[in-house]
């Protein structure tokens, strides 16, 4: 036997063939990424919620909503007390296990607060949180500019009244505690000042004793208009229209690239590559290789043709031995395949088991342009990946 | 060799941004691919080559965020580590299981035939165990030395030598073979 040296081995090495990745892969790794983020999160937010369900202290159903408020309206916000919002007011909330988190980005609204745990108003000008009973916010809008056109940029105050209890008020610039009979003023910008003392009978109708009467069950409320939204949730809208833009014009242009474009037939194709001619010279190859075999399919929708169909206990170089019979003499020159195919065991009536070998074979003339010939592959990759998917026995 | 991906490429494939988490791909699908291929064609598993080049970038992305551009490891060291040890995870289950073989896909007649001594190679390597496969083809076709073979496949250093040098004599004495 001869020796092989060193260097034969590494010039062995350097002739090693190479696996070539087909055209399209990059895109295909990517749209394979996409449906997995959604059973991860799906396990992320199943979890967390199981979680949550052993952990956190079991308290009140959550409970949340939005109202626009047309003309004054009692709002039941769950165990943790009610809010009375005045026409024009807007309010958002959600309370649960955790806590009461309010909105409120207009309008007056006065709260009174039940129970244990945080209570936040979020405002235009800063956070208001309650440390006791009963308060009202109320958000004044204003022009930023005297004289300034309908339109023009508004700037909002917020004024809280303390009625009962404690309410700390902060943002950016400060926070500063809030004792019954004390107003605070602030907005988006500037600390929080206390004002003037505010007269008792300025709420009297919303004192704790008073019981506020249940308000009839609301119906949802109507679909904000443009006219309605505030220009942050238009510019917001409009970004979220734009990016889903840019999405979808990827999406098209990777599918483009992917998928590629049918390929006309080309009016003078050999009889050997149509229908007729690629199921007869098939059926010859396969017989003359002595094989069981089935032809199920012959997709000539598009060019070219792709024959469908499955044989017997395939070996590994059944194709190849294909290549060589007499009937496929006629395509030894000038010719482009693609193949694909998969092994699987199919149960017969008697329990036995046999191996079969499902493929799908395009067969035509090789193509000069390299454009065409690119768009060819990939155009018929994609097809054949198609029909596997849809005769694929595992997925039925 | 392909080159590595440049910084900003990276930071924004980090990001998730589409452009560029495709620019990965296409600058590594070609080694991913090479190196896969060796792995697992000669064992008859050439139809998993696709599926595990596939898997092999869907971890990348999915630890991307992980990998330190300062740190010890290149970029393409990281990704040929994450193919290999998929690659020997397949190679261990194939053992196990022993699926049907895909058929080869159709040799066109008019293929150039390929180098002699390679495709030889090729069907000799198959034969090597799963370690030992790995191991060669990391420092002869991937150039990277020996410390990072050893982080690669989490072995000592002594044993990356040792199964070099295993695997160049078996694959010399069966290369020998073939050639008498």
């Amino acid at each position: 036997m001869d020796e092989i040296t060193e260097a034969e081995l590494d010039q062995a090495v350097s002739e090693l063939p190479a696996r070539m990745p087909p055209p399209g892969f990059a895109d295909r790794v990517l749209a394979a990424r996409r449906p997995r983020r959604w059973p991860a999160v799906v396990a992320v937010a199943a979890l967390a919620a199981a979680v949550a369900l052993l952990v956190l202290p079991r308290g009140p159903a959550p409970t949340s909503g939005r109202a626009f408020v047309e003309a004054r309206q009692s709002i039941t916000l769950g165990a943790r007390g009610r809010a009375v919002a005045e026409a024009g007011a807007e309010l958002r909330w959600r309370v649960d296990a955790r806590g009461a988190a309010l909105a409120q980005p207009r309008g007056a609204v006065f709260y009174r607060v039940d129970g244990e745990g945080p209570f936040v108003v979020e405002t235009p000008g800063g956070e208001v949180l309650a440390q006791g009973t009963c308060f009202k916010v109320e958000i004044e809008m204003k022009n930023a500019l005297k004289g300034a056109v309908i339109g023009a940029a508004v700037t909002a105050a917020v004024l809280v009244t303390v009625y009962e209890g404690r309410v700390e008020v902060k943002n950016a610039k400060g926070s500063l505690k809030v004792s019954p009979g004390e107003q605070a003023r602030f907005a988006k910008g500037s600390a929080p000042t206390l004002r003037e003392r505010a007269r008792p009978a300025l709420a009297p109708s919303y004192k704790r004793p008073v019981r506020v009467p249940e308000p009839p069950p609301q119906p949802e409320p109507p679909p904000t208009e443009v006219g309605q939204s505030s220009p942050e949730e238009v510019a917001e809208l409009r970004a979220e229209v734009k990016r889903l833009r840019g999405e979808l014009e990827q999406e098209v242009e990777m599918r483009k690239e992917t998928e590629g474009d049918p390929v006309a037939f080309p009016e003078d194709l050999p009889e050997d590559f149509r229908e007729e001619g690629l199921v007869r010279n098939f059926k010859a190859g396969l017989e003359e290789l002595g094989l069981d075999y089935e032809i199920m399919s012959v997709d000539c929708s598009e060019y070219p043709c792709i024959i469908y169909g499955d044989v017997e206990n395939p070996t590994d170089d059944v194709f190849k031995r294909l290549a060589k019979t007499e009937a496929f003499e006629v395509y030894k020159k000038d010719t482009s395949n693609h193949t694909s195919s998969w092994g699987r065991k199919v149960t017969r009536d008697d329990g036995t088991e046999e191996k079969r070998a499902f493929f799908g074979v395009s067969l035509n003339p090789s193509e000069k342009d390299p454009t065409t010939r690119s768009t060819l592959n990939r155009r018929t990759r994609f097809r054949n990946q198609q029909a596997f998917e849809a005769f694929d026995p595992r997925q039925q | 060799m392909s080159s590595e991906l440049d910084d900003l490429t990276l930071a924004r494939a980090r990001k998730g941004d589409a452009g560029a988490c495709r620019a990965l791909v296409r600058c590594y699908e070609r080694r991913v691919f090479a190196l896969l291929g060796r792995m697992l064609e000669p064992r008859g598993m050439h139809a998993q080559v696709e599926d595990a080049a596939q898997e092999t970038f869907l971890r990348v992305f999915a630890h991307l965020k992980r990998f330190r551009a300062d740190g010890p490891a290149r970029l393409s060291t990281w990704i040929l580590t994450i193919a290999t040890r998929h690659a020997i995870d397949l190679i261990r289950r194939h053992g196990r299981e022993r699926p049907l073989e895909a058929a080869p896909t159709l040799v066109a007649p008019d293929r150039p035939d390929q180098q002699v001594m390679g495709r030889a190679l090729l069907r000799t390597i198959g034969k090597l165990p799963a370690e030992q496969q790995a191991v060669f083809l990391l420092r002869a076709t991937e150039d990277l030395d020996y410390a990072e073979i050893a982080a690669a496949l989490q072995i000592e250093l002594g044993t990356v030598r040792s199964r070099l040098s295993r695997a160049r004599s078996t694959l010399r004495r069966l290369l020998a073979k073939e050639r008498s």
